[in-house]
């Protein structure tokens, strides 16, 4: 390729310096200086000396050098149709690509330079993405107002069951049995019993709620931690189904603009629309709740006053969280 | 609107030339593809104010011009660069624009660059614009011919250099300076191939007392008009009416005569040249000093025409090769490059 592009180059040459001498040869037979023919063909000198010397690029543009080898040939009586299609075939008639300001030789038009297939690619990804986008948010959509089973199954990864700390009653209860002895009959002694605690609490709020039994206190004050847990889970294991049974209560506290759903354990719906930042909701209902946030992140939950992690329900990806509270734990209480 | 874009998927890009004498056609990838007179013959109708049809347009028409019977005229409907009669002139757009589609299926709707002449007022180049979109087309784009004439000549109308270039047409002459894609100077004068004709015929009728038309008056100038005196004198014998006698007689001119009767046109147009030269700003008038002054158009035909302005400017004068197309063809190389560089460039409106 390399090859023949210089031997291309060689007979263009060759062709060059063969029409030069035509030209100068003409001159010559004719016994007229350069600077006679200057004048009788009205040129200018240093033209005549480039036509002659075939630096035709030193004359101009193709137009300028296809007039003065006319001019040139009409002074001599040269065949001008003759010199002109020699020229032509050097293949330098060719007129100059048209440029902008400013705009360097040889560069890409506007859009077609190499960055357009990543701007072709940027773009369907976009698209891609947007499709993706709006589909989550047409499943989302049907899956809040209840009326596609199928969401619920693509969604299901996103669903994320509630884990919450220092929730393991069956040690706790052994646990408690065997280090307080005393706290059943104290627990079951006391008239207004709180409903039964499917979560477990601090110490502290454990002991506000036996407060009512002056008899704890006073027997065992060394004891309170460790009686708590046997106070708590008592109910729940001797009442499995009361436990199940029982309202509890869902705080929703709104820090920046979100939509959520709430339905209880019996399938009502508790709450279902978009609330503004600021604006908070308590809710009462048979649990577990079945919860969808559009905002997970601006939203704090408390479950019968308890404040509830936010790591538990914090969005896989997106904004979106839809997540069960309470039902395991009931679940586990009863077992 | 949506439709035309439509029809514009079926279409070509032209670049008109819409010349007084010649309308030329540039269809982008395809080169020129129609090259007409500007002439359209109109048939009225025999019932007194009766609608008026096209009878012809283009070559055909421009056989019948100064033949026709009483129903029927031929009409020129561009004037000096300019519409003078807007309807005709859509009517002969439109016909041109199809006539270059050989689909049928649909109405072509072309998006156009049309040449205008570079002293045409803000109200002609409105009703060049007007026409050509009643014409059908979808988008218009106008251009100066100068411009145009420099781009299809190959000039070099990008570089930082002064470049003159003189576009003689059929009803104007301009003359312009372009540096850097801009026209930095231009002279319009109302001269072109029509006043070198009627020169003629006032000539042939002043000093042989003989009326000729138009047509014979246009083959004469092409066939022995010279703007420059040489020893190489022609001959050609032309009929006409002699005013005097009533009948039709035949005689022989000579391009010596012709050359006389070219002069006033022929001064007007070296007028402007100098004109402009004066004009120029002294860094561009160098430039072209430097390498000279370009000649296009159907007026650069007319033999020793650069001799003339080489002589009486003292530059060196080179006529484009192909002059008759130049604008044309410079048209639509802007044209190709409005998709991609945008329609500001090279003076486009």
């Amino acid at each position: 390729m390399k090859k023949a592009d210089t031997q291309q180059q060689g007979r263009t040459q060759q062709d060059v310096s063969s029409l030069a001498a035509y030209l100068l040869g003409g001159r010559e037979e004719r016994g007229l200086s350069a600077a006679d023919l200057a004048q009788r063909a009205g040129l200018p000198l240093p033209a005549i000396t480039a036509l002659e010397n075939g630096r035709f690029a030193e004359v101009g543009p193709p137009v300028f050098v296809r007039g003065y080898l006319i001019r040139y040939c009409r002074a001599l009586g040269l065949a001008e149709e003759a010199v002109l299609e020699r020229y032509r075939a050097l293949g330098l008639a060719e007129p100059p690509p048209l440029r902008l300001r400013g705009e360097p030789d040889g560069s890409a038009p506007r859009g077609q330079g190499v960055l357009r297939p990543f701007t072709y690619l940027l773009v369907l990804v976009l698209l891609a993405y947007g499709g993706w986008r709006g589909f989550e948010l047409v499943s989302t959509y049907l899956a809040g107002s209840g009326t596609s089973g199928t969401t619920t199954t693509s969604d299901a990864g996103v669903r994320q069951e509630l884990a919450l700390p220092n929730a393991a009653p069956p040690p706790a209860t052994s646990a408690a049995a065997g280090s307080a002895p005393v706290a059943p009959p104290l627990a079951s002694a006391a008239p207004p019993a709180p409903p039964p605690e499917p979560v477990a609490r601090a110490a502290t709020a454990e002991a506000a709620t036996l407060q009512p039994s002056p008899a704890a206190s006073a027997a065992a004050p060394s004891a309170t931690a460790a009686v708590t847990p046997s106070v708590a889970n008592t109910p729940a294991a001797s009442a499995p189904a009361a436990a199940a049974d029982a309202e509890a209560r869902l705080e929703l506290e709104f820090t920046a603009a979100s939509w959520a759903e709430v339905r209880d354990g019996g399938g009502r719906i508790l709450l279902n629309g978009t609330l503004r930042a600021g604006s908070a909701r308590t809710l009462t209902g048979k649990a577990p709740f079945k919860i969808a946030l559009g905002n997970a992140q601006a939203v704090r939950l408390k479950l019968d006053g308890a404040p509830v992690d936010t790591a538990v329900y914090a969005p896989k990806r997106g904004t979106v969280s839809r997540f069960t509270l309470g039902a395991d734990q009931a679940a586990g209480s009863g077992d | 609107m949506v439709f035309r874009r439509v029809r514009g998927l079926f279409s070509n890009d032209l670049s008109i030339d819409l010349g007084t004498a010649n309308t030329l056609i540039y269809a982008r990838g395809q080169g020129i593809v129609l090259n007409e007179p500007s002439v359209v013959a109109i048939q009225q109708d025999p019932n007194r104010g009766g609608p008026r049809t096209i009878a012809a347009v283009g070559m055909e028409a421009k056989r019948m011009l100064g033949r026709t019977p009483g129903n029927l005229s031929t009409i020129r409907p561009m004037k000096d660069g300019v519409i003078a009669d807007f309807t005709v002139t859509e009517k002969m757009l439109q016909h041109f624009i199809r006539k270059v589609h050989a689909r049928k299926f649909f109405n072509p709707s072309p998006r156009v660059l049309v040449c205008v002449p570079c002293g045409s007022t803000q109200v002609e180049r409105r009703a060049i614009k007007e026409s050509a979109l009643g014409a059908g087309a979808r988008e218009v784009y106008l251009i100066p011919e100068p411009m145009a004439a420099a781009i299809g000549a190959g000039m070099p109308v990008d570089e930082a250099r002064g470049s003159m270039v003189v576009d003689i047409g059929g009803g104007t002459s301009e003359v312009a300076v372009i540096s850097l894609n801009g026209i930095v100077y231009f002279e319009s004068v109302r001269i072109g191939g029509d006043r070198f004709d009627e020169a003629i015929i006032n000539y042939v009728r002043r000093n042989f007392g003989v009326l000729i038309g138009e047509p014979t008056a246009e083959r004469i100038k092409q066939e022995i008009g010279s703007a420059f005196p040489t020893s190489d004198v022609r001959e050609i014998e032309v009929k006409g009416r002699n005013l005097s006698e009533g009948v039709p007689r035949s005689f022989i001119l000579n391009s010596n005569e012709i050359l006389e009767a070219l002069q006033e046109p022929l001064a007007g147009i070296v007028g402007a040249v100098k004109k402009a030269l004066e004009s120029t700003p002294p860094e561009l008038a160098a430039d072209v000093a430097e390498r000279g002054i370009v000649l296009t158009g159907g007026g650069a035909l007319l033999r020793d025409i650069d001799r003339l302005v080489m002589e009486e400017t003292g530059l060196s004068v080179v006529i484009a090769e192909d002059p008759l197309t130049c604008v044309a063809r410079g048209g639509g190389r802007v044209l190709e490059l409005i998709d991609e560089r945008g329609a500001t460039t090279f003076s486009v409106e």
